[in-house]
């Protein structure tokens, strides 16, 4: 039941949201494993080219 | 994670290259266990895969890590290497680190270490063990096989266990909750959002109208007081975290006092008594808030049933509604002629037929008047039973109120007594006196708490989306402004989704390990308890009285200790399922989901157990997880263990410690054979020798 509540969640963002969000979770999950150092640029970048 | 060997090198008492290999994960005999003498390297080796994944040790081993015995062997300007390689597979694929640093002995004959370094090495598709990450990189992909926050419920010291089930660990126990949830990615992401979209409200502001520009900055100054408030919040939780902790070694150490136990024992049963009258109170206050939602308006409409009634009588009686008789019956009456006691019909009564006949024509109108009637009268009943139950609840209610001011009054009373230096000396008097001020501390940082979490942060928050209605709502003047805002919306948007998405999950994960818990514990207790973990995260026993749950006061170390291995064993369950799930999930949920399979490595599970626990405890332990290692003295190991754990074990060792005291060798029965387990030589350093058990 959470579950789908959660994924209900995620359906009712906008199709651009969810791809920023995607974008959003990948720039962190890069930093906390270390694979690259944070940017704050790159946040700011996925937001403009995802939301016009 | 599932381990395959260990190699130590010069590390602690364990002198040259040592190996143990596990025994198998996921097998009936799962277990691997190492037999060891006080001093002969349990905690070492226990330490040594804490060391060997992240560099540290815990708090039971202090440095230095490098053998006694290498080191006083070395000539000046030698030096040795001190390493411990733990080789794992992990998602299907084998890995080795390895830890080590090199110890230099200088002319003076003072010894220095390098700095530790990992090296991570994964076996490739030939064979072969190829190293993996950059600097650093090393330490974070171990870091994602197992977090670093997780560690201490997977390699622990047994005899410690119990302190999870204390009141003060709730914290740790949310920790082990809020790491599988993988926290971090939630918080960070909501965190640089609301830093994106402070970065966007800026930027707009160079687009801004004047009235925009005005908006904006209370914005600003509302969220900075927001921030604030979420600081206090933290803060207060942890004096409260830490006013608990305090507490309860002050009540320890009051229970220890002669001069009050039987004070103390008989405030322990008031509080027991005044919890329980808490709880039936508070359940009553539910069941009163469910009637009042249920049938309060009730209470609204009573005057209303009468009103219905006299207007449908008196419409009767004016012939503006029909009368309680049906047409077809009055159709026989006119066409007979004869009244239904037989005798005919007079005139007057014929017409007085015909005009009832105009009125008995709507028969559907007639049912509903009746079909209304009835439902009145029902809700009449309903009113009846609800004002009834009120009262009752009321009454009750008032009794347990009176109870609580009496037993208010008794636990007061035996506060003062306690606390009287003359009768209970210097040490009680003192002790009472700082638990009183505890308490008191612990009342105004809650109060402040509950202030601030259910009015001022809730006020500001509504404001603050009120404030954001107001902004989208308010023209930028041009079309830079207008994207801006559209990009402010949705990163808030997107925050707030996270937080929702949070919130759920980390109910969901604490639901499923209270649930998991309750069964692991329920295969293992002796006694009829439940266990869970409660919305505050604190592992709890709790029993049924009467029907109602009340917690369990005063439980043993034993039982404290099996309901932290429960919980323990509910991560490990939980974890697993995490994985086999993000198999199965989308590429966004794989990002907020984390798991894995893990081993258990207990340093003395069994010590404080009383003998009623541990068999059972024994036979249990091998099913909590895939992988147990579990390392025992002789004293941990009695007879019913022995036997309870046979038939699971894969793998046994012994650390044969070898010394110079002369106190006599020492043997330990392993599965009906005798072991050498202290030795003695003339060896200048005590040193242990792992020896496996073969048959």
């Amino acid at each position: 039941m959470s579950k789908e509540k959660a994924r209900q969640i995620l359906l009712d963002l906008s199709i651009e949201e969810r791809k920023l969000l995607t974008r959003v979770l990948k720039i962190e999950r890069a930093t906390i494993n270390q694979l690259k150092p944070r940017n704050q640029e790159d946040l700011m970048k996925a937001i403009k080219e995802e939301i016009k | 994670m599932k381990l395959l060997d260990l190699k130590m090198q010069n590390f602690r008492q364990f002198f040259g290259e040592q190996s143990i290999t596990f025994a198998a994960s996921g097998t009936d005999r799962n277990v691997t266990v190492i037999h060891g003498f006080n001093g002969a390297g349990k905690t070492a080796l226990l330490n040594a895969f804490v060391w060997c994944l992240y560099g540290e040790t815990t708090g039971d081993l202090t440095p230095p890590l490098g053998s006694e015995r290498a080191l006083a062997a070395l000539p000046p300007g030698e030096q040795v290497t001190v390493s411990v390689r733990l080789t794992f597979e992990a998602h299907g694929e084998t890995y080795v680190a390895e830890r080590r640093f090199t110890a230099q002995k200088d002319a003076a004959g003072s010894s220095k270490e390098s700095p530790s370094v990992l090296v991570l090495k994964k076996r490739s598709l030939t064979g072969e063990f190829e190293p993996l990450g950059s600097k650093g990189g090393a330490q974070s992909y171990i870091d994602q096989k197992l977090p670093p926050e997780l560690y201490p419920f997977f390699f622990f010291n047994g005899e410690r266990m119990e302190a999870l089930a204390g009141p003060g660990a709730y914290d740790k126990v949310e920790v082990g909750v809020r790491t599988l949830l993988d926290v971090e990615i939630y918080d960070r992401s909501s965190r640089h959002l609301n830093v994106a979209s402070r970065e966007l409200s800026k930027e707009l502001a160079q687009f801004a109208t004047d009235e925009l520009k005005e908006a904006l900055i209370e914005q600003a100054g509302l969220d900075s007081t927001r921030l604030g408030f979420l600081d206090s919040v933290d803060i207060k939780r942890k004096n409260i975290a830490a006013a608990e902790n305090e507490l309860e070694e002050v009540d320890r150490q009051l229970s220890g006092l002669n001069e009050v136990r039987e004070l103390i024992d008989e405030r322990k049963f008031a509080l027991a008594q005044e919890q329980s009258v808490r709880q039936q109170l508070a359940s009553l206050r539910d069941d009163k808030a469910r009637q009042l939602s249920r049938n309060g308006y009730l209470s609204f409409a009573k005057t209303l049933f009468t009103d219905v009634d006299n207007l449908v009588n008196s419409a009767r009686q004016r012939g503006d509604l029909p009368a309680k008789v049906k047409p077809q019956f009055v159709d026989d009456l006119l066409a007979q002629g004869v009244c239904i006691c037989g005798r005919p019909i007079t005139d007057h009564e014929h017409k007085a037929l015909i005009g009832w006949r105009r009125t008995t024509g709507l028969a559907e109108l007639e049912s509903a008047i009746s079909a209304v009637g009835q439902d009145v009268k029902n809700l009449e009943g309903r009113c009846e039973e609800y004002f009834t139950d009120v009262d009752r609840l009321q009454a009750e209610m008032s009794i347990l109120e009176a109870d609580r001011r009496n037993l208010g009054d008794v636990l007061s009373a035996l506060s003062s007594k306690i606390g009287d230096r003359d009768s209970s000396g210097e040490v009680a008097a003192n002790l009472e006196n700082r638990r009183e001020r505890l308490k008191g501390t612990l009342r105004e940082q809650e109060l402040d708490l509950a202030l601030i979490e259910k009015g001022k942060l809730p006020d500001i928050e509504e404001a603050i989306r009120e404030l954001e209605r107001k902004i989208a709502k308010m023209k930028s003047g041009n079309e830079k402004g207008e994207a801006i805002k559209r990009q402010i919306a949705a990163v808030q948007r997107l925050a707030v989704a996270l937080n929702e998405i949070y919130e759920i999950k980390k109910q969901e994960v604490r639901a499923d390990l209270s649930h998991s818990i309750a069964e692991i514990w329920q295969d293992a207790a002796v006694k009829t308890y439940k266990a869970s973990i409660d919305r505050d995260f604190r592992l709890t026993l709790s029993r049924n009285v009467g029907g109602v749950e009340q917690p369990v006061h005063g439980a043993s170390t034993g039982e404290k200790q099996v309901l932290a291995l429960s919980f323990v064993g509910s991560l490990v369950k939980k974890a697993k399922a995490n994985a086999d799930e993000a198999k199965k999930a989308t590429e966004a949920e794989r990002e907020l989901t984390v798991g894995g399979e893990y081993p258990l490595v207990m340093d003395s599970p069994f010590g404080a157990l009383e003998p009623d626990y541990q068999r059972k405890v024994a036979e249990w332990v091998p099913k909590l997880a895939g992988q147990v290692v579990v390392l025992a003295s002789k004293t941990n190991w009695p007879p019913n263990i022995e036997a309870a754990m046979r038939s699971r074990i894969g793998k046994e060792y012994i650390l044969e410690l070898h010394t110079q005291k002369d106190n006599g060798e020492k043997f330990i029965e392993i599965d009906g054979h005798f072991e050498p387990y202290v030795c003695v030589d003339n060896e200048p350093f005590e040193r242990t020798i792992i020896r496996e058990v073969t048959r």
